[in-house]
């Protein structure tokens, strides 16, 4: 597979044994004279490849057009909303298609708009029934599974056809476990149809908390408050779909994209290119004209309609250096900085380096709403239920430096924090907040004599299970370096991340690795983590159980934004930080880079349907 | 002078300078890789030395050719990383060359069964993808050291087991194998003295040639992200290099290239000239 | 002849299914059910045992495995895991890119290689042959990761001669993307190959036919490509079978850095995110190009060598 020369298996080539022979030296007889001819032809080949296919030249389809040259860095598996698997899915997914609720642009903290809702829900007095007014005159893309080829006006029906499809097994659905648990009837509805056999999937079938009570009119009944529901309704699990298309293109719809969203597909290179075009029949979409204080500067194209952009042209890049090289020469608009770049690009201090700003390229520092951290399993008879237990894991989690990871892994650019929550989420304090935030080996060696074991003595070897993905096992080995310091002695142990999840699910980690990314803004989703009914299989993968972190969570998490809520969050925050069920909480910084001739541009990642008010400055 | 010095094959290369300078290069590489592993040699790999990217300079010989990244001298990470090459190639070389001479050996002199056993366990292991054996063996032996020499020696005694039952099957038929077996001498001492001796010629070429295919091996699974960890490896150099060559930082990627240019170039050379010095049919 | 090729097919079978089960063994028996990577964040011990149901995970180990020899026979390994799309289809589309960048490599190659090993044999001992021959083992003592390293950052970046990375699927329009990873893989190729042939020529001038056909009178010219290149044919077309195999498969590093979807880059994403439809596939289909390339190999040496068929 690395070119049939440079296999190690190259000298067991499968050349016949005879040929050994060849390899012996004879007296020259001959003079040279003939070779002439062929060598000709060898050179006038190479010649004729080199210039017969032309030079760089661009399509000629962009000449006047204002297209923006974008990356993704693997390859796009499917374009079916439900069956995404890859953030890199999930960011095409997201320019045709679209779902009820999206994020306003321009605002953080976050808050949540309607897209194809009408306005936000009308919430019944208990918080259980949300109605929702859908848009009317909104169209789906033009395609020939329509009739006549004219995209249909949307409908409420279409929601929950789409909602559905997450229990159709057979769509190979990813995304289910968001409405785990939530909607009235749903789990019941999807545990029949996984069971159904070869019978066909009940489409029409009701669901209680799934209904539509109008033609433009969507009502959905929750088991217990939740008003995260919101950003659920936002993720691309709950994006709309046309039914006649899905039907009509069967499993091949996942390579088309067929959406109400501001872009249409015109092209898929598997594997290399996806080209969209600005959708013409979008309907009236503007760029906002709200913005928080630090974005009031990109307000310039306020109440234009949108998608400013003519087109975007997505390319596949699975390398850091042509990825770079492209930026550089200006052929790629935009990046994410690979992080071995990070010294020749940024100062110390994250700001762009001069050379670079000078040639107006611009840049976001993104905070990543992430948790990357080491956990306990709190029903190990060592780490978790020992009476000393919780003197132990305050003595590993001073022992640990997060900054000796941080630098040696992540340049020294990511944020350090206590409790699970990251920084720009409700309750986050910023600063040194835990007293057992390492390092610090003399304080972890009075804990260990508390815990019972003096010096390590008595303590029998730790188990840590860790993922062989990216550099996970070097950081496992930077961390059993720091427990020796206090006397634990940590075997690490590398699974596959199947291996992995399985042997969280049943229980059977000690100590693992992991990290948990955001899948909406709100702290809820961080401190669910460690929740007691959620202990695992579910998301508590720590089977931490607290009752009065669990009473706080059950209290807070029903409630909307308030100083209320954050003051429960912060009491839960404060039981993690004593008991320590996890440590070396760390998030990433994404370094977006782009040329000046993009604008219009504040990347983020909760949130994905923003490309459609990218602007360029001049058309080329 | 001894017997082995003015064998024929010796005589030849001794005739042959290149092949002696080349010789001696490998024996430089070898030193410093023992000098490496017990502690004498290069030990700051991964210690901060100055600044990041410093420019080549004689301020130590730290120094002489500049930093890295994380400030780390990039010779004597050079001069480790021979330690892993000389490591790998010669485990590789060693254990790839016996398991295929013995094997090799065994098929051909035994044929039937055995001989169709050996020759299935080979086509076997020719026709897996390279990177998806590489990738499962990876998984049995765990990523780093272990896991290249496993999967080197899994793919390395492909090649000389093939030539030398190829050859054995001729010498089966030998006046002088057959009057061994007149004399009642046993299989196994037949195969061991008389047999695979006379392959040396095949085996100790393919010991060269194992040698510098783990070495250029190494790189592209270290790219893969499968090779060494935490220990710095030519490999790894050149991965990391990638980000510096347009930032115009070109003394890792120089560095990397160079001693494994020179390490590679010199078994290659030697390889032929030992060629042409073992085979029987020359004069 | 055909009871022999008859004969050699037939052993491809006991081969292949060692290559099976080795590959079955390091991924169901020793990575297990890849239901997590497949069915979402989050996902329950019972959406795994629905996944592995529907897969037949769950299956003992004969049961999957026969199922597996049955995918092989009927050539149809499902849908791939990740993209849901027939693994068939994904293939075909992979190798034609795949092979529009090895194959105009390997005949630029071997051409290339050819003329400077009949060079070198002609001039066998002297200036130019040293001279070529350093070349070859020079260009050889290079990784190949370097090599592309390097040039595409000297040739596509510094001096914009060559597109850097990207691929049209016209077939007019795929070259000027290919150019530059092809130029590398010649480069890197062509110390091998001269050197072999080289040796094959080497050999042939030395038999007694064309000493004879020299002292016959013949010329010079005369000589070298009726005598020489008609006899070292045989092993110029053996080592060109040998790359067939490699031809489909591709070469993954050209295609990660060139932006080529081709197979090479597929089999390592369907390793990476445990596609197991797509390994399996891919596995038995170059183990099978390569099982074929090399009875076709034999066969043609016991056309040549009547004797050869007698063992």
């Amino acid at each position: 597979m690395f070119g049939y020369f440079d296999a190690l298996r190259h000298v067991g080539s499968p050349l016949n044994p005879a040929l050994w022979r060849v390899l012996r030296p004879v007296p020259m007889r001959l003079r040279p004279n003939a070779i002439a001819p062929l060598l000709s032809i060898a050179v006038i080949a190479c010649v004729a490849l080199c210039t017969g296919a032309g030079c760089k030249q661009k399509p000629a389809w962009e000449k006047g057009k204002k297209v923006a040259h974008l990356a993704v860095r693997a390859k796009v598996g499917t374009l079916d909303p439900v069956g995404s698997s890859s953030s890199y899915d999930n960011e095409i997914q997201s320019q045709t298609y679209e779902g009820l609720f999206t994020y306003k642009y321009l605002v953080r903290p976050y808050e949540i708009e309607p897209l194809l809702a009408k306005a936000l829900p009308k919430i019944s007095e208990d918080g259980l029934t949300y109605t929702i007014d859908i848009r009317e005159g909104v169209y789906f893309h033009d395609d020939e599974c329509f009739e006549g080829g004219k995209g249909r006006e949307l409908v409420a029906q279409d929601f929950i056809y789409s909602y559905k499809r997450n229990a159709d097994k057979e769509k190979h659905p990813t995304g289910y476990w968001v409405y785990r648990d939530r909607i009235v009837g749903f789990d019941a509805f999807q545990k029949r149809m996984s069971e159904r056999g070869t019978a066909p999937f009940e489409w029409d079938a009701p669901v209680e908390g799934l209904k539509a009570t109008g033609k433009y009119q969507l009502q959905i009944k929750l088991i217990r408050p939740f008003p995260q529901i919101l950003y659920i309704l936002a993720m691309n699990y709950a994006y709309v779909v046309p039914r006649e298309c899905t039907e009509h293109y069967g499993d091949s719809f996942g390579n088309r994209a067929i959406g109400t969203g501001p872009f249409v597909l015109r092209e898929w290179t598997r594997g290399s290119r996806i080209v969209l075009d600005k959708n013409p029949t979008y309907r009236d979409v503007f760029y906002p004209t709200e913005a928080s204080p630090e974005y009031q500067h990109m307000l310039e194209d306020a109440g234009k309609k949108v998608p400013l952009i003519d087109a975007m042209v997505y390319q596949v890049y699975e390398q850091d250096q042509p990825m770079w090289l492209k930026f550089r020469t200006g052929d790629l608009d935009m990046v994410q900085m690979p992080a071995e770049y990070h010294d020749a690009v940024m100062h110390k201090d994250l700001t762009l380096r001069e050379n670079f700003t000078k040639e107006g390229i611009q840049n976001h520092n993104l905070f990543l709403l992430e948790f990357i951290y080491r956990g306990f399993n709190m029903q190990d008879p060592v780490v978790g239920t020992a009476p000393g237990s919780k003197y132990l894991r305050q003595a590993i989690s001073l022992a640990l430096d997060g900054e000796e990871i941080n630098d040696a892994f992540y340049n020294g650019t990511c944020v350090l924090y206590d409790a699970p929550v990251p920084p720009g989420l409700d309750s986050y304090v910023a600063g040194v907040t835990s007293p057992y935030r390492g390092p610090n080996l003399e304080r972890a060696k009075e804990l260990m004599v508390k815990a019972g074991y003096p010096g390590g003595k008595g303590l029998p070897s730790l188990q840590l299970d860790t993922s062989n993905s990216g550099n996970s096992e070097e950081q496992a080995e930077v961390f059993a370096r720091a427990l020796k310091r206090i006397g634990i002695k940590l075997t690490v142990n590398i699974n596959s991340f199947s291996e992995l999840s399985t042997k969280l699910k049943k229980k059977r980690a000690q100590m693992f690795g992991l990290s948990w990314g955001a899948d909406y803004p709100d702290a809820e989703n961080f401190l669910q983590l460690f929740y007691g009914p959620n202990e695992a299989p579910g998301s508590n993968n720590f089977n931490y159980a607290n009752p009065v972190y669990d009473e706080l969570y059950a209290r807070g998490s029903i409630l909307q934004p308030s100083p209320e809520r954050t003051s429960i969050y912060q009491q839960m925050r404060e039981i993690l930080i004593e008991d320590v069920p996890s440590l070396g909480h760390m998030a990433r910084i994404r370094f977006y880079l782009w040329h000046g001739r993009l604008t219009n541009l504040l990347p983020d990642e909760i949130h994905k349907n923003w490309r459609k008010y990218l602007n360029i400055k001049e058309t080329n | 002078m001894s017997p082995f010095w003015n064998s024929r094959p010796i005589r030849k290369l001794r005739r042959d300078k290149w092949a002696l300078v080349c010789l001696s290069l490998i024996i430089c590489y070898v030193l410093v890789a023992i000098a490496v592993k017990f502690g004498i040699l290069g030990l700051a790999f991964e210690e901060r030395v100055g600044e990041k990217y410093m420019q080549p300079s004689g301020e130590s010989w730290l120094h002489w050719l500049g930093t890295d990244r994380q400030g780390r001298s990039i010779f004597a990470r050079m001069l480790y990383s021979a330690k892993i090459a000389i490591g790998v190639g010669l485990v590789s070389a060693l254990v790839g060359s016996t398991i295929g001479a013995i094997l090799g050996a065994i098929a051909g002199y035994f044929g039937k069964r055995v001989d169709d056993f050996i020759v299935w366990l080979y086509s076997v292991v020719q026709s897996i993808p390279y990177l998806l054996l590489l990738i499962m063996l990876t998984y049995i032996a765990g990523k780093g050291i272990m896991g290249l020499y496993v999967a080197f020696i899994a793919t390395s005694w492909v090649g000389p087991c093939r030539m030398v039952r190829g050859e054995v099957i001729k010498l089966r038929e030998a006046e002088y194998i057959h009057s061994a077996k007149a004399m009642g001498y046993g299989d196994w001492r037949i195969i061991f003295r008389h047999i695979i001796p006379n392959t040396m010629h095949i085996v100790l070429v393919y010991f060269a040639l194992l040698f510098v295919a783990a070495i250029k091996s190494e790189v592209i699974i270290s790219f893969l992200g499968l090779g060494v960890q935490r220990e710095p490896s030519w490999g790894i150099m050149i991965k990391q290099s990638q980000a510096e060559l347009i930032n115009g930082f070109y003394w890792q990627i120089g560095a990397a290239t160079f001693a494994m240019f020179v390490l590679v170039l010199s078994f290659n050379i030697f390889a032929d000239a030992l060629q042409d010095a073992l085979d029987p049919k020359s004069l | 002849m055909w009871p022999y090729i008859v004969r050699r097919l037939l052993w491809g079978i006991p081969i292949l299914l060692g290559v099976t089960m080795a590959v079955f063994l390091g991924l169901h028996v020793m990575k297990g059910s890849p239901a997590a990577a497949h069915v979402g964040k989050d996902a329950t011990l019972e959406d795994i045992a629905q996944f592995d149901r529907e897969q037949g995970f769950d299956k003992s180990y004969p049961v999957q495995y026969l199922r597996y020899m049955k995918e092989v026979v009927t050539f149809d390994f499902g849908n791939s895991l990740k993209t849901d799309r027939p693994v068939g289809e994904m293939i075909s589309e992979g190798a034609g890119k795949s092979v529009s960048l090895t194959l105009p490599a390997l005949l630029l190659t071997s051409l290339l290689a050819i003329c400077l090993a009949l060079i070198a044999s002609y001039f066998r001992g002297r200036k130019t042959d040293r001279a070529i021959m350093i070349m070859a083992v020079f260009g050889m003592s290079v990784s190949f990761l370097v090599y592309i390293v390097v040039l595409q950052y000297l040739l596509a970046f510094v001096l914009p001669i060559f597109q850097i990375h990207g691929y049209e699927p016209g077939f007019g329009a795929r070259w000027q993307f290919l150019i530059l990873p092809i130029i590398i893989q010649v480069i890197v190729g062509v110390g091998y190959d001269t050197r072999f042939y080289r040796s094959v020529f080497v050999e042939e001038v030395g038999k007694d036919h064309v000493t004879t056909a020299y002292a016959k009178g013949a010329s010079k010219r005369r000589v070298m490509f009726v005598h020489v290149l008609k006899n070292a044919l045989i092993p110029i077309v053996t080592r060109v079978m040998i790359s067939i195999p490699f031809l489909v498969t591709g070469s993954l590093l050209l295609e990660q850095f060139f932006g080529i979807p081709g197979i090479g880059s597929m089999l390592l994403a369907a390793l990476d995110t445990d596609d197991f439809p797509v390994i399996k596939a891919l596995s038995v289909l170059i183990s099978l190009l390569f099982i074929l390339s090399t009875i076709l190999n034999d066969v043609l040496y016991a056309v040549v060598d009547p004797r050869v068929r007698l063992k």
